[in-house]
């Protein structure tokens, strides 16, 4: 096991020593624990009955089990809750990637009538923090929300015992039959790029632009198996559906990503590639 | 200058020196001096024969002036006091004397130009050298066995590190190396059974078998750039399994990697570490797949990345002063590639670069001694893009080949112009990063880089309308196949993978550019190739050619034949040949075994052009005899005509000994200018 302290952080094994931050928010203990205790602060929210934990709850790798999120006044939104695992590295952030900073992203659902409807003038005079100290602080949280150390990691460390014979088949699978490498490549196990995987496709039309044509955000496959359901609307509940769902070949459309294409793997396979997906869950530190 | 600084000494310790053991001290120093590049030490014997011998007035100037000599290349302002001593106290040694009056000028300080002299030149000298700290030896790697080797300066031998007798014993080979501070070891990139390893080898002969320090399944490739001075650190350039790029730090007590930085781009630059050990100096890409580079320096600890060099031109990392003050870099800004320096202070650069030396050349550099001498390999022997106008008619070039590229000189090949003729597409690749696709606009004199997602492709050629490219190439995945490329946007569509072992070849456009011919080989002989038309609005494919060997071909202005290189069966032999798209079997052009090569049909349709022995020759269609065209240059590998029939776009081979070069008097250069 491999720990070196970058700044106000531990970098667990398999990430990066370097953790980006914007020259005008260098990392700090300070600054950190300021925004943890925004991150759970309700008064962040119009009627103080939500804050940011309650979308992106720790005890489910900062997801809520929901399909779609739910907000203030238990309003519905539109999208499934994106897992805030190892954003530090990120450089798109919502799932259709129109922000480019966590400073920028943080304050962003502050706002959002669907989620926590709070004018930043009002957050302001509830926290006693100007809105660029309240988005300091929380984008210097959620970089410290790290996820690393996992079986995988000591694998490709040189431990060849970190995983199982199935879960190196899955691997193998990964990175070749299955394809999923195209997107989620790297330690984050994304390429932070916008793909059409037909997700939003249905019944001859788009659900959801995202990005432009039915183009989401890859997201990171860490922690995965602990945040269900999947998709930017959590339209799939388990892993096995996520695995269906790519090895039929997504729903083709005019946009389909040209590397979604029918898989054809084996049952076998596909148990070996969930079981490979299973050895991402590592250890948050937060 | 150094040549007679020793001349005079000789003549001195001839002349005047009563003392042999006096001589054989001045000679003891100057051998830690220039041989061994001791400096530190080397002064510290000067001062003692100054003191020991002051009697000995020959022998203690000399000392002097040596001693000033080490002090000047260490950048240290105190040379300049040494040699105002010697004016001083040493007034009746005329040698010394002119040699002090001479460093110390008319104004009476040092000389603050740097100098540079070539130190060696051979065949592929240049590719992936290392300096020891001394300056004594370069590491390189030899291309007639694969073994890691080094060439010591001082002596000119060569002598290999690792023990491969050739290529016949293993395809394994060294790549990249970096010495260790002290000198005594050198850990470098080893290639075995398709797995890189980072090793470590002894330098001195009788030393310990080279060992492995660090080896992981997991990795594609990975090449040791630098050293830290305190030891504990080689810095790694590597790649992944899935693809992945980092940037790492290799401990060298128990091998063991940590990842610095992943990055989208392919991290083939040399890294430095600062003398004390705290940052690490790089290039990366200006934006996303570019060839453009900006210098940036990151905190080994990872806590912070500072933009060191951020500007238009192509900045490249090439080290630091050895008092670590100045962070070097070589950039194009003035247009030659020039070496300049920015001072560097409690972790951020101060102020502007300077400039000290306005050209070195095309080439790259390959670092610094810890007296401050740098390193540099000029690179002749590599490949230019020219144009040239021809009349065809005469067989002769009515205006003489001129350089098409000017930046990334030697790297730029594979020319075609657009059908529209105002465009001039060639595929570079700098400094061995990814291959890029520039585009010169005859009419502004523009160019534009276009990086498709592929870790290289060869023979792009234009569409004919303009919109897009075909090529060969090999995506982010490895997988090799033929590709399609939006010429604005650069985004990519693989037409086909080629099969496992196998792979595809110099895709080409119908003239109507509806249909695509490339060639598929099943396998690594090539002997079972197929050439293969696709149609891309339905993406049926029909087989031209099959089970034959087909090396290279052109389609016809016309679209009803194609020209071809090739084995094609029951011939047997290798013959130039025109095949007709609708079918029939081919007609041999030119008789088999006659030499001729890579067939390129003009886009008048009036001639085949060829090529034989390096030289351009072009027949007619129809048959005869083939006329040498004289392009006023010879070796030439690559050809398109322009539209207009007159200008012809070729890059030609050079096979001319890199050269390795030394830059010196920088760190007094630096000093002088505080």
């Amino acid at each position: 096991m491999l720990f070196l302290v970058a700044a106000a952080v531990s970098i667990p094994l398999g990430l990066d020593l370097y953790l980006p931050a914007p020259e005008t928010n260098p990392l700090t203990a300070a600054k950190i624990e300021l925004g943890r205790r925004l991150f759970f602060d309700r008064r962040l929210s119009n009627d103080g009955s939500v804050s940011c934990s309650s979308c992106h709850d720790p005890e489910r790798a900062f997801s809520d089990g929901r399909a779609i999120a739910v907000g203030v006044f238990q309003r519905k939104g539109r999208r499934n809750s994106p897992v805030l695992i190892n954003r530090g590295y990120g450089r798109l952030f919502f799932w259709d990637g129109r922000v480019s900073s966590l400073e920028e992203q943080v304050l962003k659902p502050i706002e959002d009538r669907n989620e926590m409807d709070l004018p930043l003038a009002e957050a302001t005079a509830r926290v006693s923090l100007a809105p660029d100290e309240i988005a300091r602080a929380l984008a210097s949280f959620v970089r410290s929300i790290l996820s690393g150390d996992s079986a995988y990691d000591r694998h490709i460390n040189g431990d060849r015992a970190a995983l199982t014979p199935e879960q190196r088949a899955g691997l193998q699978l990964f990175r070749g039959k299955a394809n999923c490498t195209s997107c989620h490549v790297g330690p984050n196990f994304t390429d932070e790029r916008l793909h059409n995987t037909g997700v939003a496709w249905r019944d001859g039309r788009f659900t959801d632009a995202g990005a432009g044509p039915g183009n989401f955000k890859t997201p990171t496959l860490r922690e995965i198996a602990r945040t269900a359901p999947y998709m930017h609307d959590g339209s799939l509940a388990t892993l096995d559906a996520v695995i269906e769902y790519y090895d039929r070949g997504g729903n083709q459309n005019p946009g389909l990503d040209p590397e979604i294409r029918p898989l054809r793997l084996t049952v076998v396979e596909k148990q070996s590639l969930i079981a490979f997906l299973r050895a991402l869950n590592g250890r948050l530190y937060r | 200058m150094k040549s007679i600084l020793i001349g005079t000494l000789a003549a001195i310790l001839a002349a005047g020196a009563q003392s042999n053991e006096a001589e054989r001290q001045l000679k003891a120093a100057m051998n830690a001096e220039l041989m061994n590049g001791d400096i530190k030490t080397a002064i510290k014997q000067y001062g003692e024969i100054a003191a020991k011998y002051k009697n000995d007035r020959a022998v203690a100037a000399m000392a002097l002036v040596r001693m000033a000599e080490a002090y000047q290349k260490m950048g240290d302002a105190e040379a300049s006091q040494v040699y105002e001593r010697v004016l001083r106290e040493f007034a009746d040694q005329k040698a010394a004397v002119m040699i002090a009056r001479t460093r110390l000028g008319g104004h009476q300080k040092p000389e603050t130009r740097v100098s540079t002299r070539q130190i060696w030149t051979g065949a592929q000298v240049a590719y992936y050298a290392a300096n020891s700290p001394d300056g004594r030896l370069l590491s390189f790697v030899d291309q007639k066995t694969g073994n890691l080797a080094v060439h010591d300066l001082t002596s000119g031998v060569d002598r290999p590190l690792t023990g491969k007798s050739g290529w016949s014993e293993s395809d394994e080979f060294a790549e990249y190396s970096t010495f260790s501070p002290d000198g005594k070891r050198v850990a470098y990139a080893w290639s075995s059974k398709g797995r890189y390893e980072v090793r470590v080898a002894a330098v001195e002969p009788g030393g310990p078998h080279p060992r492995i320090l660090y080896a992981n399944d997991d990795m594609e490739w990975i090449a040791p750039t630098d050293w830290s001075a305190d030891g504990q650190w080689i810095a790694v350039n590597l790649e992944r399994n899935d693809g992945a790029t980092q940037i790492g730090l290799v401990n060298v007590a128990n091998g063991a990697l940590s990842v610095l930085t992943s990055v989208e781009w392919s991290p083939s630059s040399k890294m430095y570490f600062s003398p004390d050990s705290r940052y690490l100096a790089l290039s990366k890409p200006d934006r996303e797949g570019s060839l453009q580079r900006d210098v940036y320096v990151m905190a080994i600890d990872g806590s912070r990345e500072i933009p060191a060099v951020v500007h238009p031109a192509n900045d490249l990392a090439v080290g630091w002063s050895p008092d670590g003050k100045n962070l070097l870099f070589s950039s194009d800004r003035k247009g030659p590639t020039g070496i300049y320096a920015i001072a560097f202070e409690d972790g951020r650069p101060i102020g502007n670069p300077r400039q000290l030396h306005s050209d070195i050349g095309q080439g790259r550099t390959i670092g610094i001694t810890r007296s401050g001498t740098l390193f540099f390999a000029l690179l002749p022997g590599s490949r230019d893009l020219l144009t040239a106008t021809v009349d065809f008619a005469a067989g002769r070039a009515i205006k003489p080949p001129t350089p098409a590229a000017h930046q990334f000189v030697g790297t730029n090949y594979q020319p075609d112009w657009s059908q529209d003729g105002r465009y001039l597409s060639y595929s570079s690749y700098g400094q061995r990063i990814r291959t890029v696709l520039k585009i010169l606009d005859a009419q502004t004199g523009d160019t534009r880089e276009l990086a498709p997602a592929l870790r290289q492709f060869n023979f792009a050629r234009w569409s004919p309308d303009g919109g897009s490219f075909v090529a060969q190439g090999t995506d982010m995945k490895g997988r090799q196949g033929v590709f399609w490329i939006d010429a604005k946007t650069a985004e990519i569509e693989a037409l086909e993978f080629s099969t496992p072992g196998g792979n595809m070849g110099i895709p080409q456009w119908s003239p109507d550019g509806r249909k695509v011919y490339f060639i598929r080989r099943p396998d690594s002989s090539g002997n079972d190739a197929t050439l293969v038309e696709r149609d891309l609005s339905t993406g049926i494919d029909r087989e031209l050619l099959s089970h034959a060997a087909i090396y290279w071909f052109s389609p016809a202005p016309d679209g009803k034949s194609l020209v071809t290189d090739a084995v094609i069966p029951p011939g047997k032999d290798r013959a130039i040949s025109i095949v007709s798209t609708e079918g029939g079997a081919p007609r041999d052009l030119l008789r088999p075994g006659a030499g001729f090569q890579v067939p390129y049909w003009t886009p008048d349709g009036r001639l085949i052009l060829l090529r034989k022995s390096g030289d351009l020759w072009a027949i007619q269609p129809a048959g005869g005899e083939p006329r040498k065209i004289d392009l006023g240059a010879t070796r030439i590998l690559d050809f398109r005509v322009h539209p207009d029939g007159r200008q012809i776009a070729f890059m030609t081979r050079n096979d001319t000994p890199q050269e390795v070069w030394a830059m010196e008097n920088m760190s007094l250069v630096l000093a002088a200018k505080k």
